[in-house]
This record gives C-alpha cells, sequence and structure tokens, in this order.
C-alpha cells in the first residue's frame, strides 16, 4: 500500500491530504516532526501509516502551514486547527470516524473531541503533546532547534528518538538536509511555533480542565522513555479522560511510530477494532 | 553628511575562559557574570563617553536595546538618553530603538519618544526596530508575529504622533479605544525615524513610502551593505514619498584609529577579539546562535538561501559575518570594520561613503573590552581627522541634494 497524495480545496485554500486503504474511515492527525508531511514524501517512514491502512481508510491531512496545506497566516491558535479537521471531514463528507493523533496531532484530536466528539467513534493519542504541569513538563523543542556552532540537529533528535545517532534518526532528521527537508522541517517549527511557542510551549493551559468532555472511548500510547512529552503527562490525561485506556510502552522514545511502527499500529488497530 | 558615535554599552568584564566555558553571551549567559560592584563605574564611564562625543563634536549619539545579555546592557535605551538629556548640548541623541513588537502597548513607546523629543528640544532621533532573534526567547514573545506586530505597532506610533488624539486603533495585535498621547512630539511631524534591515524587500519599500531612514546594523560584508544600499536606492527611486538622498541611508562601522595602521591593529586587536568571540557568541557569530522558529519569513529564508547559494555570485560576501572570523585576515577580508592611521581609515571611509551615498555614518569607536583611554583617543582621531575629511570632500556633494520633504525640519533649539 502506498500513501497518495492529493490536494483538497478547502474555503478557497489548498489542503494536502494522504490517503489510502479500505475499511472503516480513520482521520490520522500527524506529529510535530519526523512524520507525515514533515518529511520528504519518498523517506520511506511510513510503515505504521500503511499498516493502519490494511484495516481501516486512512486520511491524513497535513494541519495548517504543514506541507502544501495553505492557511499559516491565518492561523492563531490550535482551535484554528480544529476548525480545519472539522472542515476536512466535510469535505470528505465523513460523518464520523476513528480520529488518530501523534504528538501535535494528538493535540488538536483531544482539542476537536473536547468539543465534538459526536464526530467520533473512538480516539487514539500517541504521545501527545498539549498538556503540561510543573512535574512534568514539555521538552524544550524550541531551544533543541537553535542552531549550533558545530551544525546539525541532534538536540532535536534526543528529543525525538531513543538513540540519536541511529540510522533511523539521522535519516529521518539529518544533520545536513535537502533543500525539501529543510522546508518541510522549518515549516513544521514556524507552525508549532505559531500555535505554541509560549512556554513551557505546545500546550494550552485550559486543556486539562476540559478532558471531561471527551465521551469517546479513548486509547493513550505513551512512550516511557519519551523526552519530548514526559511519559507522566500521560497519566495525567488518563486521569482527565473519561474512557480511556493507557498503553505504556518500555524502553520507547518519542517517535514510536517511526521506532516501532508494527508493534505501534498493532496496539492501535486492536483498539479501534 | 552625519557622524554619529554608537554605543552598544558591553560589558567588558566577562572572565578570560569565557570563549571555552560558554556557548552563548545571550539569553543562558548566567547573569553571575554580571558584577554589581563594577557595574556603576560600567556605566558612568559609558555614559561620559557620550557626553565626550558631544563636546569632540560629533553629530549625533546613538544608544540601543538589548535584553539578558552580555552584548549590550541597555535594557532600556529610554533611561540613558533621559540621562542624556541633561549633559549633551550639542549633538543629537538617537534611541536606535525600541523593539516594539516585545511591548504589548506600543503607546508607552509613543510616549517614552515623545517625551525625549521634548526633552532635548527636538534634537532628537528614534528607532523602531523589530528585535533580535535572542529577544524573541528572552521575553517569550512569539517571533512568528514578529514582522505583523512590528508593522502595526509602527503604523500606530506614527498615527499617534500625526493624528489629532483621541482616536481608535482597529489593529489586530494593538486594538485600542483612547489613543491620544500626552506629550506631542516637537518635531514636525515627528522624530525622525529610523529602521534597521538587512536587505528584504518589504522593509525597505515601507520604509522608502513613509519617507523613514534606513539603517543598516549587521557586522556584514562591505559587499553585502553595497549590494543592499543600491538596492534601497532602486527602492526610493520607485516607491519612495520623494527622490534618493544619502541621509535617508546609515550604516553602522566599528572603527578603530591610532597614529599608525600598526598601532592601531596592536591597540584594538584583543578588544575587537573579544567583541567577535564573546560578545557575538550565540548572536551572529560562534557558538548557539538563538534564531526563533518564523521569525524570518519563508520568502526571506528562501532570498537568503540563493544568495548563499555558491552559483549565486554573491556567496563568499553574503555568508561572511564578523562574528565568524577566526583570524585577522578573516576580519581584514569583511572590509567593514575600519582599522589604522588617520590617513588610512579616512581614504578607506571617503570612498565607501561616496560609492554607497550612504549619508549616515554611524561609527562603533567603542567594542569588546576596549578600555576608556583608548576609546577617548580613538574618538579624539575620529572627530578631528577623519570625519572632517570626509566631510569636505564629500559633503558638499551630499548637502546640495535637496532633502526629502518628509524629512523633520532640523530642530531650532
Amino acid at each position: 500500500m502506498t500513501l497518495r497524495s492529493e490536494i483538497l480545496t478547502i474555503r478557497n485554500q489548498k489542503a494536502h491530504l494522504l490517503q489510502d486503504g479500505a475499511g472503516p474511515p480513520l482521520l490520522y492527525l500527524h506529529g510535530l516532526v519526523a512524520d507525515l508531511h514533515s518529511l520528504p514524501a519518498d523517506s520511506g517512514l511510513t510503515a505504521f501509516h500503511e499498516t493502519l491502512a490494511q484495516s481501516f481508510t486512512v486520511y491524513a491531512p497535513a494541519l495548517p502551514g504543514y506541507a502544501e496545506t495553505e492557511g499559516y497566516d491565518e492561523l492563531e491558535t490550535v482551535e484554528d486547527m480544529v476548525f480545519f479537521c472539522l472542515d476536512v471531514l466535510d469535505a470528505l463528507q465523513l460523518d464520523t470516524v476513528h480520529l488518530v493523533g501523534t504528538a501535535l496531532g494528538g493535540w488538536v484530536a483531544t482539542e476537536l473531541a473536547t468539543r465534538h466528539a459526536h464526530r467520533l467513534h473512538k480516539l487514539v493519542l500517541i504521545n501527545p503533546l498539549g498538556i503540561s504541569t510543573s512535574e512534568a513538563r514539555i521538552g524544550n523543542f524550541f531551544y533543541a532547534v537553535t542552531p549550533k556552532a558545530e551544525g546539525g540537529n541532534h538536540e532535536v533528535r534526543e528529543l525525538i528518538f531513543s538513540d540519536r545517532d541511529s540510522e533511523l534518526a539521522m535519516g529521518a532528521i539529518p544533520d545536513d538536509m535537502s533543500p525539501e527537508s529543510q522546508f518541510l522541517f522549518y515549516k513544521a517549527q514556524m507552525v508549532s511555533a505559531r500555535i505554541g511557542w509560549t512556554p513551557p510551549s505546545l500546550y494550552n493551559p485550559r486543556l486539562k480542565d476540559r478532558l471531561y468532555r471527551v465521551t469517546v472511548p479513548t486509547l493513550l500510547v505513551s512512550a516511557a522513555g519519551d523526552r519530548l512529552v514526559p511519559t507522566a503527562l500521560a497519566d495525567v490525561y488518563q486521569a482527565g479522560l473519561p474512557e480511556a485506556k493507557l498503553v505504556r510502552v518500555a524502553a520507547a522514545a518519542h517517535a514510536i511510530w517511526l521506532e516501532q511502527p508494527q508493534h505501534t499500529a498493532e496496539i492501535v488497530t486492536r483498539f479501534l477494532q | 553628511m552625519k557622524f554619529w558615535m554608537f554605543h552598544l554599552m558591553p560589558w567588558p568584564h566577562l572572565p578570560e575562559n569565557f570563549t571555552e566555558r560558554y556557548d552563548t553571551a545571550w539569553v543562558t549567559c548566567s547573569n553571575s557574570l554580571f558584577d554589581p560592584e563594577r557595574g556603576p563605574e560600567v556605566y558612568h564611564q559609558y555614559i561620559d563617553q557620550l557626553v565626550y562625543a558631544d563636546t569632540l563634536g560629533f553629530d549625533g549619539v546613538v544608544i540601543n536595546e538589548h535584553h539578558q545579555n552580555a552584548y549590550g546592557i541597555m535594557p532600556s535605551p529610554n533611561l540613558i538618553a533621559a540621562a542624556l538629556s541633561q549633559r549633551i548640548t550639542q549633538a543629537r541623541v538617537m534611541v536606535l530603538g525600541n523593539g516594539l513588537p516585545l511591548y504589548d502597548v506600543p503607546l508607552k513607546i509613543a510616549e517614552e519618544f515623545a517625551m525625549l523629543d521634548n526633552m532635548f528640544r527636538g534634537k532628537f532621533d528614534c528607532g523602531f526596530v523589530v528585535g533580535g532573534g535572542p529577544e524573541y526567547y528572552s521575553y517569550s514573545k512569539n517571533p512568528t508575529y514578529a514582522r505583523e506586530r512590528f508593522r502595526e505597532a509602527t503604523e500606530l506610533i506614527l498615527k499617534a504622533w500625526t493624528d489629532p488624539g483621541p482616536f481608535s486603533w482597529e489593529g489586530k495585535h494593538f486594538p485600542l479605544q483612547y489613543v491620544n498621547t500626552w506629550p506631542r512630539p516637537v518635531q514636525t511631524p515627528h522624530p525622525p525615524v529610523w529602521i534597521p534591515g538587512v536587505g528584504s524587500i518589504e522593509t525597505m519599500e515601507f520604509v522608502a513610502q513613509k519617507g523613514l531612514i534606513y539603517a543598516a546594523l549587521t557586522y556584514s560584508h562591505v559587499e553585502a551593505f553595497r549590494r543592499n544600499a543600491a538596492f534601497f536606492q532602486e527602492t526610493v527611486a520607485r516607491v519612495g514619498a520623494s527622490p534618493y538622498h544619502p541621509e535617508m541611508l546609515g550604516w553602522l562601522v566599528p572603527m578603530y584609529v591610532a597614529e599608525t595602521d600598526q598601532k592601531a591593529r596592536e591597540e584594538a586587536e584583543e578588544h575587537i577579539w573579544y567583541f567577535i568571540d564573546k560578545l557575538l557568541k550565540g548572536f551572529a557569530g560562534k557558538g548557539r546562535t538563538w534564531m526563533p522558529p518564523g521569525y524570518t519569513s519563508l520568502q526571506s529564508l528562501q532570498r537568503l538561501r540563493e544568495l548563499n547559494d555558491p552559483g549565486s555570485g554573491h556567496a563568499s560576501e553574503s555568508n561572511w559575518q564578523l562574528g565568524h572570523a577566526t583570524n585577522w585576515d578573516d576580519i581584514e577580508a569583511g572590509g567593514s570594520v575600519l582599522i589604522g592611521s588617520p590617513q588610512t581609515v579616512r581614504e578607506q571611509l571617503l570612498r565607501y561613503v561616496a560609492e554607497f551615498k550612504v549619508g549616515h555614518i554611524l561609527a562603533l569607536p567603542q567594542f569588546g573590552s576596549l578600555p576608556d583611554h583608548l576609546t577617548r583617543k580613538n574618538m579624539e582621531l575620529l572627530a578631528g581627522e577623519v570625519f572632517p575629511y570626509v566631510r569636505k570632500h564629500v559633503g558638499a556633494e551630499f548637502e546640495s541634494i535637496p532633502m526629502m520633504d518628509a524629512q523633520p525640519a532640523p530642530a531650532s533649539a
């Protein structure tokens, strides 16, 4: 299976969509970096998504400002991302879907679920951003992206991967990026800064107290060794969500969907089926 | 033709091993390195130097704003300006500038600059700046709004100075029910406004259309400035409120003059390296560079990438930054630090001024750890043997060009 790329027009702006598979509809909201729409299309790092597509019809839009999706200039808060997702659902004529989000996508998915749970069958959140506490602060992504004297992106890889020097990590976020990779990576940073710059970054202080509105079965997947989203935050999510099951994966880092694609896809598929 | 003394007010007492031990002089450079026992002396020495510039006949002095770093201990240049208003009698004073997007109520800046214009009896210039990348980390302000907020705050302040109040402002970032700035500025229509730029066409067009002054404050290659100066002149010709005049353009140049070329280098070199290796570390040089995402637009990034491409023909000068220099040849290669005897420096400066048609030289006679006595000697030689020569040879030509309409009339005080 391969993800097909197409461009939708939503409210006169381009929306970039990847689509694949057959079965019940699944809306996939991508992560901050090292995921669909922040990696070049030919990166070959789509095993997780393609495995999901064996059981579901996967729709993976690029959030506003990512890849080819327009709307960066009008973007202000995560709320705008939620409206975008509603527009995508309507454009695809999808009444209800399974919603799966990683990292940034997990944050947007939760925000959507607190408002429009009736559009969802089930919700899956994989290392979701969106909540930060004094005890467990979200990793300092905007510090990690500052250019170093010695060059390279090892600080970002350190946040995202279990081994920052692994072949996988170096392939996804190399030190010397192609112009296309650099462009996608910078757009991802711009968008995340636009909606999430305020420290401790990439969170909404109101979200925790709104989780009670997510009245659909929810699966939380948390990587025990996540350095971007501390795994303790999954417990905060679980405590607030009415129907949440938490699966904590030992020996895993933030980009669990890249490092353990089959295993992660199985956890998700089992829950959704 | 105007010659200004620019002062950064650097912290001159960083430890010897700073370069090895710290990766930046900005944002996270611990303030435990500031020594309150020596602070007062540093401030008073620097203020006295600015006053001395007035005594020596500099046309003006320039101070600027930076936050949470050792590079410049002047988070509020408006305070320094207020102090100078009680001691400077002849020269103009310029605050270049205030970082508009860093503040949530830009009216405070409109008010303070208007106060200073009154306190200086109209011999006051001001600058609006976006603030450097590090400042967006230091103040945790969203860098992706830097340009939008800058543009809106600029429009707001100019209107607050020129339209009778009260009026309401329906801006995206600074909605205000009552804009009614007391006091009003003395100069008509307002104090000269300087805007720094690094070559973006949007900034140049804005400056040209509004009749403001464009300033190059980066320590970049002289050829990069030549290109930007030419580009700005074209922009003024295309969209400007009036024909180009050299006093629409300013250029910041570190300068050191001594009796001979050799002596100049001997006296200045250690302090230049302090500036490059310590103070620029983390800003535009070695170390961690605090460049937040979204501070540079995708379009500007693309343009920079094209200029830096080896095939562009501009790569060597576009990539050159004073902060990256590792030896004396590197510094000289940039051509934008003037060091030597009065003869050497004035010939070079005259050539630049004439070629670039730049009417404001913002000389930086104190840099890094340059001590007071050398700073003063440098200032004396600049004021006595360099500036008059350049003024004489190029000044007349510049003065004959009519001033633009939007330029405020010279103050009468």
